[in-house]
């Protein structure tokens, strides 16, 4: 079946099967910066924005996406040009590993995106998804914060 | 499921019912999907097609009259938060769906999925029993209402016809205060036990009382002699004692390799007792 998404803001059309998850056709087609963990919703790592939802793409049916938008981490800024939540990540020292972190800066966009100011409850609830093996969460945390106080919404 | 062939986008509810009615008599069936957290893994080889059942309307919070009404499309995320929700008989509904896995599945999950894809671990039917809601099932011949109390007193696949499909939840009005607990290993984790609790009183005397449990049986269920065994009484420290104790004697959870019997007896007792301190104040005797 042909399924058409905006992804990162440009519209494509690609053949699927019906029982195809996002996660599989992402990466099928390329966009390599989602990463499959766990493939059943558990750690976060494949984590996209639908509609500016925060999602695991690993449980979505890709046939769901259909005439909606999708946004991954490449989506949200570039190395030249990088998005406030990405700078600070960087900033904080929040990066070990790295395998958790596209998925853990999609859902920390979502919160800002609806909540500028977010509470240190509310920011820790925004990432409970997205399980880190490396660093504690604690200088994530200090990130999200940080992009907050920068003033990083809808960009 | 390797019989899957078709990706059905209805616009309107009676597009998705008569898509639905060709389920009739036939083994290949065609299966609403919503939040598709749970369907991803499904191995179901009767299932032919998908019915994409988010774009026909049944994503809404309302009030009507002095009921409260939730499409069953509606994700666990947006009842957690729902102002409404929250205000309603102590806020139970809310805390249940804010208890759902973690912000990336409650951003998927629907109340409509939880129940009719019912797993031992599913949260909303607990405090669905506690506020005696009623579900809303929908199907080309027409629509009918069913209590939770009968729609968990057995699988859903025995309740509703391949082609009906649950469209609402409708809780009535309540004027008592009611809560919820889960207990999980951890904040994400599947349920070991979740229990439910709406009460009513007056002159201090529980005068109504619902308690509910999930997750110790297959199927979730009323602790109706709980219920009458708190009715025309008042908490007290003492009698909250006794009833931790009745709890223990009362339940019998199933023994799995993630947790034994005897310690979920003994925790129910006690999360029991948590409950209703939860939702009336309780007088200490001294």
């Amino acid at each position: 079946m042909l399924l058409t998404v905006t992804i990162n803001g440009e519209k494509r059309k690609f053949e699927i099967s019906p029982g195809d998850t996002l996660l599989e056709v992402l990466r099928r087609e390329g966009y390599y910066e989602v990463k499959k963990g766990c493939g059943t919703g558990n750690c976060g790592t494949c984590t996209v924005l639908l509609d500016g939802i925060a999602v695991t793409s690993c449980t979505k049916l890709a046939g769901l996406v259909e005439g909606r938008e999708v946004v991954t981490i490449a989506g949200i800024g570039t190395p030249d040009n990088p998005h406030p939540l990405q700078e600070a990540f960087v900033e904080e020292g929040a990066v070990q590993c790295g395998y958790c972190i596209p998925g853990m800066i999609l859902s920390a966009k979502a919160l800002l995106d609806n909540n500028p100011n977010p509470t240190e409850e509310e920011i820790k609830e925004s990432l409970d998804g997205n399980l880190c093996r490396c660093t504690g969460y604690v200088n994530q945390i200090k990130a999200v914060k940080l992009a907050a106080a920068l003033g990083s919404t809808n960009t | 499921m390797k019989n899957l062939k078709e990706f059905y986008y209805p616009s309107s509810l009676t597009e998705a019912l008569y898509i639905l009615s060709e389920n009739e008599d036939n083994s290949l069936i065609n299966v609403p999907v919503a939040g598709s957290t749970s369907i991803v893994f499904s191995k179901n080889p009767n299932i032919k097609g998908l019915i994409d059942i988010n774009r026909i309307g049944l994503d809404y919070i309302k009030k009507d009259g002095t009921t409260i009404k939730i499409g069953s499309t509606m994700t666990a995320r947006k009842i957690y938060q729902s102002p409404l929700i929250k205000s309603m008989a102590g806020g139970l509904l809310a805390k249940a769906a804010g208890s759902i896995g973690s912000t990336l599945i409650r951003n998927s999950c629907t109340i409509g999925g939880n129940i009719v894809d019912l797993r031992i671990w599913s949260d909303f039917p607990a405090p669905l029993l506690a506020l005696d809601a009623k579900i809303k099932v929908d199907s080309k011949k027409g629509t009918r209402e069913i209590s939770v109390e009968e729609f968990f007193s057995k699988r859903p696949s025995k309740i509703l016809s391949p082609s009906e499909m649950v469209t609402e939840i409708i809780i009535p009005s309540l004027e008592g205060k009611g809560s919820f607990i889960k207990f999980a290993r951890t904040r994400v984790d599947y349920t070991l036990v979740d229990i439910a609790a709406y009460l009513e009183t007056e002159d201090k005397k529980i005068c109504l009382a619902r308690i509910a449990v999930s997750g110790i049986t297959t199927l979730p269920e009323r602790l109706k002699s709980m219920e009458k065994f708190i009715e025309g009484k008042e908490l007290t420290e003492d009698f909250l004692q006794e009833v931790s104790k009745k709890a223990r004697e009362e339940i019998n959870p199933i023994h799995t390799y993630k947790v034994g019997s005897e310690y979920r007896k003994h925790l129910v007792g006690v999360l029991v007792k948590r409950l209703l301190e939860e939702c009336v104040e309780v007088r200490s005797e001294t």
